[in-house]
């Protein structure tokens, strides 16, 4: 029997320090994300809740964790990948000099992965199958976004956000409403459970694709000011706002642009009013498709499925790649200069 | 100067031209190595004056808020911008795990949630931005802190 090729991810862009094994048909061998598992009991000590730091006491834990569960030698692997960009500097720091001294010490190849294309892969991990031409739509705490690719790969921007991210609307009416951060999570619950009945508005709704989150964030607070306001109604209301900006923006999107499918990917596609507003029949014939819920979130295999691709179509990265903090996407009119 | 002797330049902003124009006053005077903390409520204004200041500085990229990726570099324009919003961290200790202050040689730095952290070393100027009494209308007070920054402020403010 053909043993199929695997690669290590690494991704260690924000929040998470994360580590996969991938197949080169994108299924996942294993996954680990640090938040999801109990540091503290595993190596001792406070880890400090956000930043590079935490990147740096987690990393190798949760590169060992990865390798074991898949139980996977470092002479199985074809290839090291990592995320050099968007991110947070000293975060992504940490990651990419793993992934270097690794692929050094293995001698590997080393493939530098775009944070932002390895989302638009994770809907794919584990078997769902993308028919192209595709639209797009990654909204997360640190991104919003709507892409068209008339091909894998072939990535043309159609919108992003002016101000906010809507995962960040998200966690800022949380907080507003007296949760901790991160607050995403509770408003979506929330939502389940009130009645959409404070007019919020729905900002650039007729504007192209572009994004306005901040004014909704806005109204929600001059709502809170004028009085007392049922908790659960106020996130039913934000989130019902929030989601009719997304899906007619995806609606304009799929009549331009006739896809064959569409992809709604990063922490927000979670949302359970989300995603029955867009599976209720009202984008048309087209096929949409989120990720697992696992991977929705930021994590190493999506990673590995947009390295494995990068690998195959592209080859090894230089060695001299640098962290990119400020990277975009990579649009196909310069795709070949970058990376 | 001891807290208590500064006293801050209040303005009214009554519409975003006003914040604009503030912001562009700034960008003016702004050098390498300069620090901007702004404080204030969601919503006041504290990321729409840092795009506009973006703006004047020659920045080509879309600035938007980093709260969630924390702290961004955008270098197309005349200076480096150096955007920090600390929003989503408790305390000096997180806050010291960034790093942005590797950046304060090389770049203007202009930090959102700046009352999240409680070591600012002068010089810098502190923005505070609160609702007016009308939807569109800011208040913003204006506190330089040690430095040149009394003088250079003169010629804007």
């Amino acid at each position: 029997m053909d043993k199929k090729r695997i690669l290590l991810a690494i991704e260690s862009s924000c929040d998470e320090t994360a580590a996969a094994i991938v197949q080169e048909d994108f299924t996942v061998i294993s996954s680990v994300v640090s938040s999801q598992i109990a540091l503290h009991a595993k190596w001792g000590g406070v880890v400090p809740g956000i930043a590079s730091k935490q990147h740096v006491v987690a990393m190798n834990g949760v590169i060992k964790e990865c390798m074991e569960k898949a139980d996977a030698a470092p002479e199985d692997l074809s290839a090291v990948a990592v995320t050099v960009g968007p991110g947070l500097p000293g975060s992504l720091a940490t990651g990419i000099s793993a992934a270097k001294a690794l692929s050094l010490a293995w001698s590997k190849p080393f493939v530098a992965v775009n944070h932002l294309e390895g989302h638009l892969f994770s809907a794919e991990l584990d078997g769902a199958k993308v028919d192209f031409p595709a639209v797009y739509l990654l909204v997360s705490g640190g991104h919003c976004m709507i892409v068209y690719a008339a091909e894998r790969g072939m990535y043309k921007l159609l919108g992003t956000t002016l101000d906010d991210s809507v995962g960040e609307a998200y966690d800022k009416v949380a907080r507003e409403l007296g949760f901790e951060y991160p607050g995403g999570p509770i408003i979506d619950k929330l939502s389940l459970q009130g009645k959409d009945r404070y007019a919020l508005p729905r900002p650039m709704l007729d504007r192209g694709y572009d994004f306005s989150f901040s004014g909704l964030k806005s109204a929600v607070r001059r709502e809170m000011d004028k009085g007392d306001i049922v908790k659960e109604d106020m996130a039913t209301s934000f989130v019902v706002a929030s989601m009719d900006v997304l899906s007619t923006k995806l609606r304009k999107a799929v009549r331009e642009y006739e896809p064959r499918s569409v992809i709604v990917v990063g922490g927000v596609s979670k949302s359970p009013i989300l995603r029955s507003k867009l599976t209720d029949g009202s984008l048309g014939k087209v096929q949409v498709i989120f990720p697992s819920l696992k991977y929705s979130t930021d994590n190493a295999a999506m990673i590995g499925a947009a390295g494995w691709w990068q690998f195959k179509t592209r080859g090894a990265s230089p060695d001299h790649v640098p962290m990119m903090p400020t990277l975009s996407l990579p649009l196909a009119e310069r795709a070949a200069d970058d990376l | 100067m001891p807290e208590k002797d500064r006293k801050p330049i209040v303005k009214t902003l009554s519409s975003l031209e006003d914040t604009a124009r503030l912001a562009s006053g700034f960008s003016r005077i702004l050098e390498t190595g300069d620090v901007l903390l702004f404080t204030g409520e969601i919503g006041t204004g504290k990321t729409t004056f840092i795009q506009a200041l973006a703006r004047d500085l020659g920045i080509r990229e879309r600035v938007t808020s980093p709260t969630f990726v924390i702290h961004t570099i955008r270098d197309s324009g005349r200076i480096p911008l150096s955007h920090v919003d600390l929003y989503r961290l408790n305390n000096d200790d997180e806050v010291e795990c960034i790093g942005f202050e590797e950046y304060y040689d090389t770049a203007v730095t202009v930090i959102e949630w700046a009352d999240r952290y409680s070591r600012f070393e002068p010089p810098y100027v502190e923005l505070h931005f609160e609702y007016g009494s009308r939807e569109e209308e800011r208040i913003v007070s204006i506190l330089p802190n040690g430095g040149d920054w009394n003088e250079r402020l003169k010629d804007i403010l």
